[in-house]
């Protein structure tokens, strides 16, 4: 499965928040390696850069880097597609998460942003980490 | 922080996945041994959510007015 995670996951996995489910998330991504292709773009990059202390950014950026992930450019995303998802309600800046979720063909978005939840004739699955989790066939705790 | 160097995160990739994710397991243990990052520290996820939405937006902005 090709994956978006949102920003929100890598600060709340990066910023030890072992009691909350992305840190679980990222335990998942180095257990079964081979069973997902993450992607993201530089928007969140620098989202996660602003909200965290530059140690544990340096860690999100190694982290990705050992999995081969290659930040998205922003000039890889077809303007139609922003204005298309703007058009379509969401904010100027979770329309280019979903922009790039399109260009880069995910089949979902991990994300907490509620936001993203509930939207209907979306081309990728909008999922909590939680719910993602339960899908793979990982229990919590 | 060496790792973080474009060059460098391309050698990773050469790296066997074995390795590379040994390595990504001690990422996840240095994360945990620092503790919660002040940002997040006492923060429900949703209050993540909401600080990370506000940070979107003005990026958002930025980009706006950066355009010619």
């Amino acid at each position: 499965m090709r994956l978006v995670l949102d920003s929100n996951e890598y600060i709340a996995g990066f910023g030890d928040r072992p009691d909350l489910p992305p840190a679980r998330l990222l335990a998942y991504f180095v257990a079964r390696p081979e069973e997902h292709e993450i992607v993201l773009s530089h928007t969140i990059v620098e989202e996660v850069r602003r909200n965290l202390l530059p140690d544990a950014f340096g860690d999100f950026w190694a982290f990705l880097a050992l999995f081969g992930v290659i930040p998205v450019e922003e000039w890889e995303i077809p303007a139609s597609l922003l204005a298309k998802y703007r058009a379509a309600g969401l904010k100027s800046g979770d329309a280019a998460i979903a922009a790039c979720a399109e260009a880069m063909g995910a089949d979902a978005v991990v994300t907490e942003n509620r936001d993203f939840h509930g939207r209907t004739g979306l081309p990728f699955r909008p999922l909590r980490a939680e719910e993602f989790l339960k899908e793979q066939g990982e229990t919590s705790g | 922080m060496s790792e973080t160097r474009p060059e460098l995160a391309a050698d990773l990739r050469k790296l066997p996945l074995q390795e590379r994710m040994r390595r990504a397991r001690e990422i996840l243990e240095r994360v945990k041994a620092r503790g919660p990052d002040p940002n997040v520290r006492g923060k429900t996820m949703d209050e993540i959510v909401q600080m990370v939405k506000r940070t979107r937006e003005k990026m958002a902005k930025e980009r706006l007015a950066a355009r010619p």
